[in-house]
């Protein structure tokens, strides 16, 4: 899904592909304190591993350390791909 | 938090460990100081800060909960605002792994900021390639900060932080330099912060990123300051600075990385595509949860069951117990010239109490011993992977795998290790299912009576099939939860794929005795003198003392127990006032009620007449939900506050009374 600036949503769709976080769009002050907390901020580069083992999970790799959040929470993460 | 207040004497250093979650501080805690903590493979295992002596010292290192950044802390995090705001701390030393550096730089920054750092110890160099960073350079770049590279696992290094903490310099906190408007601002907040352990700029900093922690304390202990401070606040609240000041720290990082010559592609040593090869099989649905269940099971029989833990217990128990030939058999025949009274009280009174908690020692030792080599190996982040979809259904993430497997520890842990979830629902609900896991404890008084009363090839089974029963009940509780009280918010998930890790023995046994020397500390004193006031209420009627042979129906128990055995008529279906007296002595302990329940039938054979099939059936249902003990509702007190408490304790005991009446009465009417 993408908006009017070309951005689109983090989703299984770029599994395999270098992405760069433009904003993290979770109401929860909670979620996105604690995702800012490992490094998830506007400008970083995040590579979508292409584990391939379960459609509702993403294998996110950031600083070299791997991270496996929900799918469906990945969705309030806008990005591009690099 | 208030523990270091006890020790104000001002000669006595107080050294903090800071560093991001799963870097190894624990395991640094443990080799430095005299004290134990728990170490696992899963990020966020410590929950409170553990204080300890450094060897050969009077001085005070302290470990806290891993943090990523200083900036805006929330649950766990505000744990080291606390410590550097409110005590006298003479250095920090900030542990960061080799493997996660670029992440892990960021809090290093703050720490110097804070102009109290003196040491950077950079752990888990064993998972990079020698020479993979120019290591001086680094030093360099960070105001020649004293670097340690350490392997804390192996103990490589790890003792020249105590020499750097003692003679190292503390770095200058001016590290990074900001924009030219945010060093204005730095120098205007400096000119009127008050004098702190801290430095100043690192004080203004934080009030820059409108760090509510710093500006609350800042308000409430300085109050001559604070009209000048909120003038400037006032200035700089609506100003975005905390993303700018964020974002010059990552171009740093990235400068002294390119500077120290960092590689990506050539930095790891450990083979990642091989553990992720095995993950892309273990993470395969139909091969990781039948994997993980039959784990559990194999743990459950290794520590309860016939030809493992359980016969190892029975062997102790007989050894201590045994009215013909066991140690409590000898005491009795030495104090055969004492008066009766004094014999029994104690061999029964306080060496009964004593013996079992001795006898509980094996399963307990196994059962943590499999629980710890699961965490150690890295198995938690997998199993929680695995279970997140099913656990969502229910209103929790896969992350409270975590919280739920410690509760088969203990449950008072596992409540404070909750503070770590995702949120707040999450936190709420995973506490309000915890004590209806059954801890140790719990499994250990249903084991050894189902045992007695099943047999012990087939007592384990009934344990299995009760821990099954109790987690299912638990996943109905979180899911009418989540469907009532937090119907409207959603939970996330979020874990960090450690890295596979072999199995270190001597740290599993350290964990494990650390464990067993908590549960000997807490039970040998409360159990003991449980034991013995039962004991007293037992032998001392209305007619004085009533020997163990005697009409123990005069005792001071039996008017106590009966009184109470009313309500509970419907449970055991009749009026039972020995399981009654049991279940009473099991509040503060639930080890008391095994012990209580041998007292009251007069030794081991004596519990075999007390009970049938469906009376025992009922008794360990009740048992195993009726209240929490009272350690685990404090905590519960302490974490989500009394409203929630009371709710949780009603529906334990609503669901306790329920259930185990349906199961005597259905089981009653079938075998009629």
């Amino acid at each position: 899904m993408k908006n009017k600036n070309c951005f689109i949503k983090l989703t299984s769709k770029l599994k395999g592909k270098q992405v760069e976080i433009v904003a993290l769009n979770f109401n929860d002050e909670l979620i996105k304190h604690k995702l800012e907390n490992i490094g998830f901020i506007k400008g970083v580069k995040v590579k979508v591993l292409d584990n391939n083992i379960s459609n509702k999970v993403l294998h996110l790799q950031l600083f070299n350390v791997q991270y496996v959040l929900r799918e469906e929470n990945c969705k309030f993460i806008d990005v591009k791909v690099v | 938090m208030s523990k270091l207040s006890k020790h104000k004497d001002i000669n006595v250093k107080k050294f903090l460990l800071i560093g991001a979650p799963n870097v190894g501080k624990s395991t640094i805690f443990n080799i430095l100081t005299s004290s134990t903590t728990l170490v696992s493979n899963i990020d966020r295992m410590t929950t409170e800060h553990n204080m300890g002596k450094i060897k050969k010292t009077k001085d005070y290192l302290i470990d806290l909960p891993g943090i990523y950044n200083l900036s805006h802390p929330i649950a766990e995090e505000k744990e080291t605002h606390y410590h550097l705001l409110h005590h006298d701390v003479n250095a920090i030393v900030n542990v960061v792994s080799a493997f996660s550096i670029q992440r892990d730089l960021f809090l290093t920054i703050q720490c110097i900021e804070t102009g109290l750092l003196n040491t950077l110890c950079i752990n888990m160099i064993d998972l990079i390639k020698t020479n993979a960073l120019d290591w001086k350079k680094i030093s360099q770049k960070l105001n020649n900060a004293k670097i340690i590279l350490s392997r804390s696992n192996r103990n490589k290094n790890t003792k020249k932080i105590i020499d750097s903490l003692y003679y190292s310099k503390k770095v200058d906190p001016h590290v990074v330099t900001y924009s030219k408007e945010i060093e204005q601002w730095i120098s205007e907040y400096s000119n009127v912060m008050p004098e702190l352990n801290i430095s100043k700029r690192f004080a203004s900093i934080m009030f820059l990123e409108n760090n509510s922690y710093f500006i609350n304390f800042i308000s409430e202990n300085f109050p001559k300051h604070w009209p000048k401070i909120e003038k400037i606040l006032v200035k700089t609240k609506t100003k975005n600075f905390y993303s700018k000041i964020r974002q010059t720290k990552f171009k740093f990082i990235d400068q002294i990385l390119t500077e120290a010559k960092y590689d990506n592609e050539n930095y790891l040593k450990i083979n990642i595509p091989l553990q992720n090869k095995f993950d892309h099989f273990f993470l395969k649905k139909w091969i990781g949860i039948p994997s993980f269940i039959f784990i559990t099971i194999l743990i459950y029989y290794l520590a309860f069951g016939t030809y493992a833990g359980g016969w190892i217990q029975q062997l102790f128990s007989e050894a201590l117990t045994n009215q013909n030939w066991g140690l409590s058999h000898w005491i009795s025949k030495l104090l055969a010239n004492a008066p009766d009274w004094i014999n029994s009280m104690f061999v029964d009174g306080i060496l009964g109490g004593l013996f079992v908690i001795l006898a509980f020692i094996p399963p307990i030792f196994i059962l943590h011993v499999c629980i710890t080599i699961i965490q150690q190996i890295g198995l938690l982040s997998r199993v929680s992977i695995l279970l997140d979809n099913i656990l969502s259904k229910f209103g929790i993430s896969g992350r409270s795998v975590i919280n739920l497997l410690t509760a088969f520890g203990c449950n008072v842990p596992a409540i404070m290790l909750a503070r770590s979830s995702s949120s707040k629902k999450e936190q709420i609900i995973s506490i309000l299912m915890i004590p209806f896991i059954p801890c140790a404890t719990k499994i250990l008084v249903i084991s050894s009576l189902s045992n007695i009363i099943f047999g012990s090839m087939y007592g384990w089974i009934f344990v299995l099939l009760a821990i099954a029963i109790s987690g299912s009940i638990a996943l109905i509780l979180g899911l009418t939860f989540s469907k009532t009280l937090f119907r409207k918010s959603k939970t996330f998930f979020c874990v960090e794929m450690v890295n596979w890790n072999g199995v270190d023995l001597r740290v599993i046994f350290k964990s494990v005795w650390q464990i067993i020397k908590c549960f000997l500390k807490k039970a040998v004193l409360t159990i003991t003198l449980a034991n013995l006031l039962i004991w007293t209420l037992l032998h001392v009627g209305t007619q004085g003392y009533i020997p163990s042979n005697g009409n123990l129906e005069n005792s001071l128990l039996y008017w106590v127990s009966k009184a109470l055995s009313y309500p509970m008529w419907p449970v055991f279906g009749q009026l039972n006032w020995k399981l009654t007296a049991c279940l009473i002595a099991g509040l503060p302990a639930k080890e008391a009620i095994y012990s209580t329940l041998i007292q009251v039938s007069l030794g081991i054979e004596g519990i075999k007449t007390i009970f049938n099939y469906n009376l025992s059936i009922s008794f360990m249902i009740f048992v195993l939900y009726y209240i929490p003990c009272f350690p685990t509702i404090k905590v519960m007190f302490d974490e989500i506050h009394w409203k929630k408490t009371l709710i949780n304790i009603t529906i334990s005991l609503s669901s306790a009374y329920l259930l185990a009446t349906s199961v005597y009465w259905l089981g009653y009417c079938f075998c009629k």
